[in-house]
């Protein structure tokens, strides 16, 4: 009975600190709707989220009908969030928040990004809170939203990815491995062969019969050393703030039309860099080596996924062939050899 | 049905029963290797060989007894593996063992287990490079609103 009782406490907690959060975030000035996952989104941000209208701007529609999801976004000067109705101890190690999460309501801080992500699945509408948007990390800044994302995706049976992918006509391939595996670099190359572009480092996949593969951002990350391979990024306006490791690229404005909202999954590659390989090249692998490449590195990164996230991890990976990417030192080919196999000349 | 957690010592007594460490543990087994992750280590694993018949008897709650049974009728090297596979599942927490006090009323049954022919060794192999991403430390340190903050701005 206790227990029960604590539930409805906490449930009704979320729900009144949410409502005037959401309140709270009502005179963010810029409203911008988008079509993501194939439905619309409307986001209303402060002056200072630039960087949210940015890395969505492929994904740009004109205000219709009444949006699925509705963001509310702001920092401390813009969103005066009310002060939290949870105990130190609620704040969990990848972000949960004990008593902020229940059927309805999801709920996750990040403390590198000083930032609250809720979500009310019922009415489709969300918050998102940083302390300091100047302050935000790389990772939020070139995935905005993506906490958020996780869950909507969820909840209309669509998956949230730590993945890359590109594609043409034929369909899209997921490139899937963690960080440094090459995922952006193949991405790049292809986006650079002409390929269109989803993105680099999340996507989304899913939706009803065969699974189609979702752009969620239209940026894409590079270190110095792998920039210089792509001229065209040499003199792009890009972010990146003192003692980060990479920066931030706009592919839709490198590459303009090449980025699109989403294509059929044809195949996963795990890409693997083999400096002493003159060519890339790829061979069939089994489905869990795949899985191995994403599954943990997706769970990872998103607050509240588990079994079930797992299990449609694996459920989609079984669903395509799987190949191992063999990356050449040289790589200026990548984007012919993804183009042949989407043309199913390769393997 | 009573179950207390076994002791070390009787570990491998044949009313042992087992099951998947859940919810802190999952699975996905694929046609030739089980990939496990433990979110409370943040380690993930990749189960071959007859180790994915075995984890398929854990799931079905099976007892010591029934997964030598069900895994390695009959031959005494291919027992020790399976004894050497548990205990390394029970160490790294991927499975919890359960000393049954009474007689189950309901047997779990390993017949979800397809045997594994040609008998191959069961492997378990130890993945630790998304331990600092399933891992992060949170800041308890809260402002005066009561939101967690960097002790560094």
């Amino acid at each position: 009975m206790a227990a029960e009782q604590a539930a409805v406490t906490d449930s009704g907690r979320a729900r009144s600190f949410f409502e005037r959060a959401w309140d709270a975030g009502e005179a963010a000035p810029c409203a911008e709707t988008y079509r993501i996952m194939g439905r619309g989104v409307r986001i209303r941000s402060a002056e200072n989220f630039g960087f949210v209208r940015r890395a969505l701007a492929h994904l740009r529609t004109e205000p219709g009908a009444a949006p699925q999801l509705d963001i509310r976004s702001g920092d401390h000067r813009s969103l005066v969030l009310p002060d939290s109705p949870w105990r130190p101890e609620d704040f969990g190690v990848r972000g949960e928040i004990r008593g902020g999460n229940d059927e309805r309501f999801a709920a996750a801080y990040d403390h590198a990004g000083s930032s609250l992500s809720m979500l009310d699945r019922e009415t489709g509408r969300a918050i998102f809170w940083t302390r300091h948007a100047e302050a935000l990390p790389q990772a939020e800044r070139g995935a905005p939203f993506k906490t958020i994302f996780h869950w909507w995706a969820e909840a209309s049976g669509c998956l949230l990815l730590h993945a890359a992918a590109v594609g043409d006509g034929r369909g899209a391939v997921l490139l899937v491995g963690k960080g440094g595996s090459g995922k952006s670099t193949t991405a790049f190359s292809c986006a650079a062969a002409g390929l269109n572009y989803l993105g680099d480092d999340y996507c989304a996949a899913g939706g009803e019969g065969a699974p189609c593969v979702f752009s969620l951002y239209g940026t894409g990350k590079l270190t110095a050393d792998s920039a210089w391979h792509f001229p065209p990024a040499a003199t792009a306006c890009s972010d990146r703030r003192a003692g980060e490791e990479k920066t931030i690229f706009y592919l839709h404005e490198i590459y303009p039309g090449l980025a699109v909202g989403c294509l059929p999954l044809s195949a996963i590659l795990v890409p693997r860099f083999l400096p002493a390989a003159t060519t890339t090249n790829l061979h069939p692998v089994p489905s869990s080596e795949a899985f191995k490449a994403l599954a943990p590195s997706t769970i990872s990164q998103l607050p509240g996924a588990g079994a079930a996230t797992f299990r449609s991890l694996g459920r989609l990976v079984a669903e395509v062939p799987a190949f191992e990417l063999l990356l050449a030192r040289d790589f200026a080919d990548m984007g012919g050899i993804i183009r042949r196999f989407l043309q199913g000349r390769l393997p | 049905m009573c179950c207390q957690p076994a002791q070390a010592a009787s570990i491998y007594g044949a009313m042992v029963r087992y099951r998947i460490n859940s919810p802190h543990v999952v699975c996905q087994i694929f046609d030739t290797e089980t990939v496990a992750v433990n979110m409370e280590s943040g380690c993930y694993y990749s189960v071959e060989g007859a180790g994915s018949g075995i984890l398929r008897c854990v799931e079905s709650s099976c007892t010591h007894g029934e997964i030598l049974a069900a895994v390695a009728p009959g031959d005494d090297a291919a027992a020790a593996s399976v004894e050497a596979f548990l205990r390394e599942a029970l160490a790294e927490g991927l499975i919890v063992g359960e000393e049954c006090t009474t007689v189950p009323g309901v047997e779990a049954s390993p017949a979800d287990a397809p045997p594994t022919k040609p008998w191959v060794l069961p492997r378990l192999q130890k993945f630790t490079d998304m331990r600092e991403l399933l891992l992060l430390d949170p800041i308890h340190e809260l402002d005066q609103a009561g939101w967690p903050q960097s002790k560094q701005p």
